[in-house]
């Protein structure tokens, strides 16, 4: 392992650098570190460089959506071998608190727990990144699939499942909502469910596009082909985008 | 990925949502975008008894006129990911059921970081998502 690396550090409000850091070591023995494969920037990067998020503590590596190779391993983390490809999750969970016990892992009262990787501890904009709680923060990506198909996994694709999880939006449960419904123009078929994600804001402040997009992914696998769907994505004209500000 | 689509800069989304469900509003909506009035936008769009699922990440505090949405009888629910799904949606992408590649516009070296972050942060080049290899 080279002991300097690349990494693009939120140096205080404002300033975002690229600095040369140490490698990171296991801390801890539920640890592990990931050579970084690929990684993206976010939106959440710029709230951070901006002072938007509180929690963020400068002087950190930013950065929480990647993907990469296992390179070492703390000796209590099961189930993954060096050079196993993982996605890292933008959620560190230790698993057995409270709120993890219930799924509730965002609130997770561990010290790293929630989103702490790129925010409060050093993240995956560099070469390599520790993961606490390695077993709950990693996962394997399937034989075949890319990078670049693996890299959305532990953040906006997340988000998405869990947009369309927290709003019942379960195939079974609104279809059964739909058809129990009194036909509206006499035709069943007429029953429809309408989902509408909201894309643009009508002031021109540019949002994450790729959020909408993830989230939109994701609920159309959800719920088609089982209902009738229909979702309204406010999607400019390409010559009207981006609105620069 | 969509359906429908609705540029509120031209066209009313209140009104189109109204069109296309019998004038009653959407069954679910989500607010991924985060905008100056996109929550507004969001819980006018819901029809009565819906729910209104806030993802996005604002920089400043919105306003909730309970005034004017009372009896609408809205559900709320907001928050951050509780991300713990990732082998279901890595399972997904493996069927070939997901595919978010084409979200993917540019790419960049480690190296060339700043140069990502000022064409990500000022939307050049109809950038959408930006990777970084190290």
């Amino acid at each position: 392992m080279n002991e300097q690396m690349n990494a693009v550090v939120y140096k205080k409000n404002g300033q975002f650098v690229l600095e040369k850091r140490p490698v990171p070591a296991i801390l801890n023995p539920t640890d592990a570190i990931v050579k970084v494969t690929l990684t993206s920037i976010c939106s959440s990067d710029i709230h951070i460089k901006h002072g938007s998020v509180p929690k963020a503590k400068p002087g950190i590596i930013v950065g929480h959506e990647m993907v990469g190779e296992i390179a070492a391993l703390g000796r209590d983390v099961k189930g993954f071998s060096i050079k196993d490809r993982v996605t890292v999750n933008v959620e560190t969970f230790c698993g057995h608190c409270f709120f993890c016990e219930r799924g509730f892992v965002n609130n997770c009262t561990d010290q790293d727990g929630g989103w702490a990787l790129g925010c409060r501890i050093d993240g995956g904009q560099c070469e390599y990144v520790r993961v606490p709680y390695a077993e709950n923060g990693l996962n394997h990506i399937p034989d075949g699939v890319s990078d670049e198909q693996a890299i959305f996994t532990g953040d906006i694709l997340s988000t998405g499942f869990w947009g369309a999880k927290i709003s019942e939006i379960h195939a079974n449960k609104r279809f059964s909502q739909a058809i129990s419904c009194p036909p509206v123009s006499g035709e069943q078929k007429s029953v429809k469910s309408t989902l509408a994600i909201q894309w643009q804001s009508s002031v021109p402040v540019p949002p994450d596009s790729a959020l909408c997009f993830a989230v939109a992914s994701i609920i159309r696998h959800i719920l088609s082909p089982l209902i009738p769907i229909r979702s309204v994505l406010p999607w400019p004209k390409e010559k009207e985008w981006p609105i620069s500000p | 990925m969509a359906d429908i689509t609705v540029n509120p800069q031209t066209e009313n989304p209140e009104d189109i949502l109204k069109s296309l469900t019998n004038g009653r509003g959407a069954d679910v909506v989500l607010e991924v975008a985060g905008g100056t009035d996109t929550f507004q936008t969001a819980w006018k769009i819901a029809r009565p008894n819906a729910i209104v699922c806030v993802v996005a990440l604002y920089e400043q505090p919105q306003i909730l006129p309970l005034p004017d949405m009372y009896g609408k009888n809205l559900t709320f629910k907001t928050g951050g990911v509780d991300g713990c799904d990732c082998d279901a949606i890595l399972r997904l992408i493996a069927q070939g059921k997901l595919d978010t590649t084409s979200l993917i516009t540019h790419r960049f070296s480690l190296a060339n970081a700043l140069e990502a972050y000022d064409l990500f942060e000022h939307k050049k080049d109809h950038v959408i998502k930006v990777v970084l290899k190290p």
